[in-house]
């Protein structure tokens, strides 16, 4: 797996994909989708898909694939190992999405959240394959939120294709559990050789599993926050674990945005500067003098009565 | 602040011109008599030490769409410079996971930034500030798109020029 | 005065980002006495103001903010909270005297030499005004002037003023031709886009605009006179409107959404007749203006009575 094109630039999204088997190309194929690294609160997210033709099920099962949860470390670097072996018939494709795109993704203005995005780049992969050529008539998807509307989401958006979305469908169907190895070989990669834009000094990199509740993780993104910029971007500051240790340690920081979260009215002056007339005339109260042409208005410019 | 003091420097500083005086040629003739580079002893000044100017450094700003609460040090080029990288329309970088688009403003022609700071170790009265950097350029940021060129600081840096118009003497042949 | 307790709370900081003409930063070797700021009059609140002078006062500055909500500053490795940029930019000495020779003449109201005008307990400062090298060259332009023996003694002149002022308008209409600036119907920020004016702009827009601007350097009262000498309809001369984007002069007197009393009604309605009064009617309107009195004089007045 060829990860150099994600190390150059780790800070947005990056896709990979096996050859297309020509085999996929001429038969009707069948698809898993999984993801690895969506709970923990650092590191990528990956999306894996996985494809084969239908008469090469049993080919693709014999490989022993099984839900990537339920192995090792080594035990699924030696799955992937075989999956590219059978590149004659097996094909696969993974979207890497950094923490970083997943921070300002989920903070954006106009909120993107987190199973927006899966479903967004679930959707964008399977459409890659069809682009690709690959004969999909079934899609198989492992879920962590409701299966229903996930279903009918990708239903509607590929009506030609039969799509089953099940929890826990990478240790049901085969096709899931390639990509899911796929996927959670990627994710461990990147995070094994991260490359942390940030000069952090002499910070031991010992985070642990990454999720939340794991004590080593805790431990380490206290030591590496700084006051002022926060986390490393290899950090999700979108996790509630990363904004409360911000919350609690950091330097509050306000964004414009971020005012209706406190309750409190819009602050004035923001954007256009538009007081009502009914504002105008209070301000009568005060002397109207004060009030300068509206070439300053427009400028954001104002007196200043002392340093 | 003592305000007390200031009165009394005031009136030491100015004591002819405070009388309303029956000879104001006298007190005229005290003005003009000053030498040109003295500056009179008037309380109130704060006074930007020309020697920091000279000595002050090229220095890179950011301005950020946010409003961070804190005055102090700021590991910059430990967390946030290496993080910029280009974009399609200018630098990127993301602060506290929210993703900026920057911009490079230059200042109008003519005119200089610099960075002042007060110096607090004189007294409360004599007020000095020190230039501890300059700069031609800063770095201005927007919340997840590129300022472009409505954003209001370039509407500012117009006053400039519009200012030495109106401000310039008038033309003095017709009437 | 200078008191540190005076400043805003929010912006209390001992550091500044501030870009002024390098005429003012030059500083040769030797030169010991710097640049100073200080608080002056402003020339039409009254109220206290910051201004420069550069190295031995030769010239007078003004200090404005451009301040946006939600903005620090990041300086080489450190931040600051206060997210202002003060701009230092010219001000005609001109402008500062004559606010005193017009509370002289006020006051008492015969020929004085200049530092017996320029005089104020408050901002003992403004004697530093007598130094700059473009003030008594250009001291005719408002004052009539006795020289007996070799002493000069000035008395306000109202209308040299005015025709000063109105020099001083032109020159600021060229400016703003110039620097496309848009003159016409308000704009709202967000919509503002340079160079793009109404196609109807008419050079009164342009002597109203330049004459809002030049008021903010003159007491309301010489504003008003300057408004009748250029002859612009009384009411859209008077002064700094504030930015209201919903009311337009063509709108109706403003949705009441709040019983205004009738006074101000029949202002609002004032000024929509006068802004469309055909050239005749308003040659007819200049004739006599004496009844009429403007918003802002109503609120002027007002205010005065407040304090």
């Amino acid at each position: 797996m060829d990860l150099g094109d994600f190390e150059r630039d780790n800070t947005g999204s990056c896709r990979l994909s096996s050859p297309v088997p020509e085999l996929c190309r001429t038969e009707d194929c069948c698809l898993g989708i999984d993801e690895a690294g969506r709970g923990p609160v650092l590191g990528p997210m990956v999306y894996g898909i996985c494809f084969c033709p239908l008469s090469k099920l049993s080919d693709l099962e014999a490989l022993k694939v099984a839900d990537s949860k339920t192995l090792s470390e080594a035990e699924r670097e030696k799955l992937f190992g075989k999956l590219d072996q059978a590149r004659g018939f097996v094909g696969w494709a993974l979207d890497i999405l950094s923490p970083n795109l997943i921070s300002t993704s989920m903070q954006r203005r106009a909120k993107y959240n987190l199973n927006s995005l899966s479903h967004d780049t679930a959707m964008a992969l399977v459409q890659l394959a069809l682009n690709q050529g690959v004969r999909v008539t079934q899609v198989f998807v492992d879920t962590v939120g409701p299966a229903d509307k996930y279903q009918q989401k990708l239903q509607e958006r590929f009506p030609e294709v039969e799509v089953t979305v099940r929890p826990k469908a990478d240790s049901l169907f085969p096709v899931v559990s390639a990509a899911s190895i796929c996927a959670k070989v990627a994710r461990d990669h990147v995070v094994k050789k991260w490359k942390f834009l940030e000069d952090l000094g002499d910070l031991k990199m010992d985070y642990g599993s990454g999720y939340p509740n794991d004590p080593k993780t805790k431990l380490w993104l206290s030591q590496c926050l700084d006051p002022v910029f926060g986390f490393p971007q290899f950090v999700r500051f979108s996790w509630s674990t990363a904004q409360l240790i911000l919350d609690g340690r950091a330097v509050p920081v306000r964004w414009e945005d971020s005012e209706e979260e406190a309750g409190g009215p819009p602050a004035a002056g923001r954007g256009s500067g538009t007081p009502s007339l009914l504002s105008y005339f209070a301000r009568t109260q005060a002397p109207t003098e004060r009030q300068s042409h509206r070439f300053f208005h427009e400028r954001g410019l104002e007196t200043v009565a002392d340093l | 602040m003592g305000s007390h003091a200031e009165r009394k420097r005031r009136d030491g500083a100015q004591p002819s011109a405070r009388v309303p005086s029956a000879s104001p040629a006298a007190a005229h003739a005290h003005r003009e008599s000053m030498p040109d580079g003295a500056a009179p002893a008037v309380p109130g000044l704060i006074r930007l030490q020309p020697s920091s100017v000279r000595a002050a450094a090229q220095t890179p700003l950011h301005l950020l769409p946010c409003e961070i609460q804190h005055n102090g040090p700021a590991a910059v080029s430990r967390f946030f410079s290496p993080a910029i990288r280009p974009g399609s329309s200018g630098p990127v970088v993301s602060f506290r996971g929210r993703s900026l688009h920057g911009e490079e403003v230059t200042l109008p022609s003519g005119y200089m930034g610099l960075v002042l700071r007060e110096d607090k170790s004189e007294g409360p009265e004599d007020r000095t500030v020190q230039a501890i950097g300059t700069f031609s350029c800063f770095t201005l940021w927007g919340l997840e798109a590129p300022p472009g060129p409505n954003a209001r600081m370039h509407r500012a840096l117009s006053w400039p020029s519009l200012a030495t118009a109106i401000h310039a003497p008038v033309a003095e042949e017709d009437d | 005065m200078l008191s540190h307790k005076k400043r805003p709370a929010e912006v209390h900081c001992d550091q500044w980002v501030l870009v002024a003409p390098e005429s003012v930063t030059d500083l040769p070797g030797k030169t010991e006495n710097g640049p100073v700021f200080t608080r002056l009059h402003n020339p039409r609140t009254g109220e206290a103001a910051l201004y420069l002078f550069d190295t031995n006062a030769q010239q007078l500055f003004e200090v404005k903010a451009f301040h946006e909500e939600f903005h620090s500053w990041f300086i080489g490795q450190t931040v600051q909270h206060d997210g202002r940029l003060l701009l230092v930019t010219p001000v005609d000495p001109l402008f500062m005297v004559l606010y005193y020779l017009i509370k002289a003449e006020k006051e008492q109201g015969k020929f004085q030499p200049l530092d017996q005008v320029v005089i104020d307990a408050e901002f003992p400062s403004c004697s530093m005004l007598l130094q700059c090298a473009k003030l008594r060259p250009f001291l005719h332009h408002v004052t009539e002037e006795k020289e007996i023996g070799n002493k000069k003694f000035y008395k306000y002149s109202k209308e040299k003023t005015l025709k000063w002022l109105n020099k001083k308008v032109g020159q600021t209409v060229r400016a703003l031709k110039i620097g496309n600036v848009n003159v016409g119907a308000r704009v709202s920020s967000a919509t503002f886009v340079p160079g793009d004016h109404g196609s109807d702009v008419k050079e009164e827009d342009y002597i109203c605009y330049a004459h809002g601007l030049i008021s903010e350097y003159i007491p309301k009262e010489l504003s008003a006179d300057l408004a009748k000498y250029l002859k612009l309809p009384e009411l859209s001369a008077s002064l700094p409107e504030p930015p209201l984007k919903k009311r337009k002069v063509s709108d109706g007197p403003v949705e009441a959404e709040e019983d205004y009393t009738k006074f101000n009604r029949v202002d609002l309605k004032t000024k929509k007749t006068n802004s469309k009064m055909t050239a005749a009617q308003k040659a007819l309107a200049r004739v006599d203006k004496s009844g009429m009195r403007s918003i802002s004089t109503f609120f002027g007045t007002k205010a005065k009575a407040g304090k």
